[in-house]
């Protein structure tokens, strides 16, 4: 790639010798809205674009590599699927928030050493503020990530919903997510006398 | 019975999850995600959770139970949590007994707290085995009762009585990770005057196996005469039980096979004076070894090679801790981690209370210092590799 990408170095390499060339080229940048003619193709590796449809109808026109974050969708490119693809279980509102975590933790250049710290913390920091959604909104895209096979976002969220549950008592459990309490009163009444230990407010 | 439940969800909801506007009317299109949760993703939740909070949610309800009291979902968590392994702090303040564990790689991360309810006598002594498997053995010096119990949930169940008429009674506790089972092994001891102390010898030997069918002690024959004495600690490594005994007045260290359960005597090396107080057992990166105390900078190890053929190595190891380091308190060597890193404690009460740990390829020794545990009053007991278990026990008498 780097070998077919010379004649823009050579362009670039132009500037340092000729001020006239320079005025040509911000001008010609003006007229094509292309900072540097070419440049582009030196920093983008693939511009392929894939399409995928929602159950409601809406679609979104996405990078390849974005979209091959879902390893769903990177196996279907990989059997050869061209055309646009149909997600028939996630809807519209969910696949744009998908889309979203995908595109931030799309790998560009790849880490260098001395980022990887700071990165990383960074994007942790991004992956909080992401996740601030309501409950409801996380279990859809727990579903979402779950069939597309996005492991870093099914990570997160779960992750999420484990740190909201953790310190809840069984009773706010099942008033989070509905549940139906299905002991007696009397077998309830004998589970809390045997088990303290679960039930005690201190622990 | 959906809507009903809805509706008193919106009075539990907390800060950190901002909610959408049009949140009743967008219920009415589309279906409860949660229903559509499925067992596996469930797991999945789970499976971030800290031990303390998933047994837990077994009281859920039944179906949340039968998920996590599954041997299958068990396993998962366990196999997740030993690569994790927790520096776990057995603490005893004014009666109070808890346990207090942290991440052993960064111990500034993930505190856990549990209080142990069952045992709130601050008259009595209990006697806490070390953990093995994710579970440890308790022993009150009074009576004859034996509890099981998971420090990382704060659940104790207690044993059946132990089968004697005497009250002097030894007890070791050990998993097994091939036969996959937790065993205590007990034995009692004669009480008898000071002077004729030279003839006594644990009797009585028996085993109880946690979760087996008949919930019974059974008695074990044992081959070779020894006497452990009151209130030492067995270690298990690798499915074996090593403990402290003399035979024939001699020091001797016994260990016990917890499947095959035979015992068998293995002598301490020849010219090397330990006493019983001064050495205590520890793991050191998988083998058991006698330790001293550290001594000026110096730890004097005998690491047990190889038990069949009785051959011990001596390790002596020293550790740059200055008077900055150690203060005006005796460190004691807990074991080594799989890292390589020496772990060090003191057994006395310290008002801010701190590890020292030592890395031989860095040659670093730093303290390492735990918020929240101890204070002048308290008594700590330091556990390395403990294993998060979510492990439910089931009663056992």
């Amino acid at each position: 790639a780097f070998v077919e990408n010379i004649p823009e170095i050579y362009i670039l390499s132009l500037l340092f010798f000729s001020p006239h060339f320079l005025y040509l080229l911000i001008s010609v940048s003006v007229l094509t809205m292309d900072p540097i003619p070419g440049l582009s193709k030196l920093t983008v590796s693939s511009s392929k674009k894939i399409v995928l449809n929602c159950s409601d109808g809406k679609s979104f026109e996405i990078d390849e590599a974005v979209a091959r974050k879902s390893k769903l969708i990177a196996d279907m490119i990989e059997s050869g699927c061209d055309g646009p693809i149909p997600l028939q279980n996630v809807t519209g509102k969910t696949l744009e928030k998908v889309i979203e975590y995908c595109k931030r933790h799309v790998v560009e250049f790849g880490p260098s050493d001395e980022d990887d710290e700071e990165a990383a913390e960074k994007l942790a920091i991004w992956d909080a503020e992401f996740i601030k959604v309501d409950e409801e909104t996380i279990f859809h895209l727990i579903l979402a990530a779950n069939y597309l096979n996005i492991e870093g976002l099914l990570s997160l969220t779960c992750k999420t919903v484990a740190d909201y549950i953790k310190d809840k008592t069984p009773e706010e459990v099942r008033q989070i997510f509905g549940i139906e309490n299905d002991y007696t009163p009397e077998e309830e009444e004998a589970v809390r006398k045997e088990n303290v230990w679960a039930f005690d407010p201190n622990q | 019975m959906k809507r009903s439940v809805r509706s008193r969800r919106k009075k539990t909801i907390e800060n950190n999850l901002t909610r959408s506007k049009n949140r009743e009317e967008s219920d009415e299109n589309e279906n409860d995600p949660f229903s559509r949760i499925t067992v596996d993703l469930k797991k999945e939740i789970l499976m971030k959770l800290p031990a303390k909070s998933v047994a837990k949610l077994a009281f859920v309800s039944k179906t949340w139970a039968s998920i996590i009291r599954s041997k299958e979902f068990t396993d998962l968590y366990m196999t997740r949590s030993s690569t994790r392994p927790r520096l776990l702090f057995k603490v005893h303040r004014h009666g109070d007994h808890f346990y207090h564990s942290c991440s052993q790689e960064d111990p500034s991360r993930d505190h856990q707290r549990v209080k142990i309810t069952q045992i709130r006598n601050p008259i009595k002594s209990y006697d806490f085995s070390p953990p093995s498997g994710g579970l440890v053995c308790c022993l009150s010096d009074s009576s004859k009762v034996l509890l099981v119990g998971n420090p990382s949930t704060g659940q104790f169940v207690p044993l059946p009585k132990v089968r004697t008429r005497r009250l002097g009674i030894v007890a070791f506790f050990g998993y097994d990770h091939v036969s996959d089972v937790y065993k205590v092994l007990c034995m009692t001891v004669k009480n008898v005057k000071k002077q004729d102390r030279l003839l006594v010898v644990s009797e009585e030997h028996q085993v109880y196996t946690l979760g087996a069918e008949k919930k019974a002690w059974r008695l074990i024959n044992c081959q070779h005469p020894h006497l452990p004495p009151f209130h030492t600690n067995g270690l298990c490594i690798n499915g074996v039980l090593f403990y402290y005994a003399w035979t024939r007045n001699k020091g001797s260290l016994m260990s016990f096979d917890l499947r095959s359960e035979e015992f068998s005597v293995i002598k301490l090396p020849e010219n090397v004076r330990l006493l019983q107080d001064f050495c205590s057992l520890v793991n050191y990166g998988g083998k058991i070894a006698l330790s001293t105390r550290l001594y000026e900078g110096t730890l004097d190890l005998c690491v047990l090679e190889d038990a069949s053929k009785q051959e011990w190595s001596k390790v002596s190891v020293v550790v740059p801790c200055g008077s900055d380091l150690s203060g005006r308190y005796m460190f004691w060597f807990r074991g080594a981690l799989s890292t390589g890193e020496l772990i060090f404690a003191s057994y006395s009460p310290m008002e801010l209370f701190y590890l020292l740990s030592y890395d031989p390829k860095e040659d670093i020794a730093e303290k390492v210092v735990i918020e929240g545990i101890g204070d002048q009053f308290s008594d700590v007991r330091v556990y390395h590799d403990h294993v998060d278990s979510p492990l439910f026990l089931s009663n056992e008498s």
